[in-house]
């Protein structure tokens, strides 16, 4: 079956989601956003990584380098107290958003 | 807050450029390495899993790029470079830059006098209490065209007039100081007392009234 594009304005969300669990890596973050989407999400990294800049920029994230499992080095972000904030109110907002949006189309 | 964090990286970005580009270059390469690890892992020959990883990556130039023109401030990099070229073309011409520069400055300039004597002539109300109710009468001889107005006349018309509140009558007469070092031309105008008050100009101090009096 075709990948899903990822709708506009849901990839923030996501990405503060899985690192609202634990500190990740770029590429770690796109498998599981894969995963947790039941293969439905197809993550271009292209769009992956300007998000985590700009959040990283706007203070959501932290980022260090740090050793993975596999003793390679690579870049882990981790949510801030900021970026924690962010997380809740736009999951509310989302959970608003998904619940007008499926009793409009379940109402009609 | 968020205001403060992207500004500073910003600045981190402008400041620290080659740290940042060999991060993003790190960090991308790893996610590169990993993804080729991975696809070993699933079976791939080991040459022709690096290539599909670039591949997934979208090429590695290309999404360097993406975070580039993404990141906050990106525009300052083509402010950047826009004025880089502008200058690298002014330098390759340099004839044609300061003719064209000159040209710039001096209609800028033209424009700037020609808009500062409108302003202070058409657009600026007179420094008068209401000046819109000021005229100026004038008294032309057919032959002769303007004639200085004389005093018994002016009387006349005061007493007659009733077309005005006021009636003040001035004369413009050039004078010369002299005395004070070089001598030097003054504009000056000889006026009748009632001018002042008429124009709503009630507070000249004593100085004022003695140098009026010096010219008149």
């Amino acid at each position: 079956m075709e990948k899903l594009d990822i709708p506009q304005g849901t990839l923030d969300l996501m990405i503060l989601t899985i690192l609202a669990r634990e500190p990740m890596h770029g590429y770690g973050i796109s498998q599981r956003l894969a995963v947790l989407s039941h293969d439905q999400f197809h993550v271009n990294p292209g769009s992956l990584f300007p998000s985590l800049y700009r959040l990283e920029q706007d203070g959501k994230l932290k980022a260090e380098w740090r050793p993975t499992e596999n003793n390679r080095r690579a870049k882990y972000y981790r949510l801030t107290a900021s970026g924690r904030r962010q997380l809740e109110q736009h999951r509310e907002r989302w959970n608003r958003v998904s619940f007008a949006v499926t009793s409009v189309l379940e109402g009609a | 807050m968020t205001l403060i964090h992207r500004f500073a990286s910003i600045l981190r970005w402008l400041v620290h450029r080659n740290r940042a580009e060999q991060d993003l270059n790190d960090e991308l390469q790893a996610f590169v390495d990993m993804a080729a690890a991975d696809k070993v892992r699933d079976g791939a020959p080991p040459t022709e899993a690096r290539r599909l990883a670039v591949l997934d990556l979208g090429g590695i130039e290309q999404t360097k790029e993406h975070v580039r023109s993404a990141r906050h401030g990106a525009w300052l990099d083509e402010v950047g470079r826009d004025v880089r070229y502008a200058l690298r073309m002014c330098a390759r011409n340099p004839g044609f830059s300061a003719i064209v520069i000159i040209t710039l400055a001096l209609g800028i300039g033209a424009n700037t006098a020609v808009f500062s004597v409108v302003d202070a002539v058409l657009l600026r109300p007179l420094a008068y209490t209401e000046p819109e109710r000021l005229v100026v009468v004038h008294e032309t001889l057919p032959q002769r065209g303007r004639v200085p107005v004389g005093a018994f006349e002016f009387e006349g018309w005061r007493r007659a007039a009733q077309s005005f509140d006021q009636m003040a009558l001035m004369a413009v007469a050039p004078v010369i100081l002299t005395g004070a070092g070089d001598p030097e031309r003054l504009d000056a105008a000889r006026v009748s007392a009632s001018l002042f008050p008429m124009l709503g100009i009630e507070k000249t101090s004593r100085c004022d009234h003695e140098r009026v009096r010096a010219v008149a």
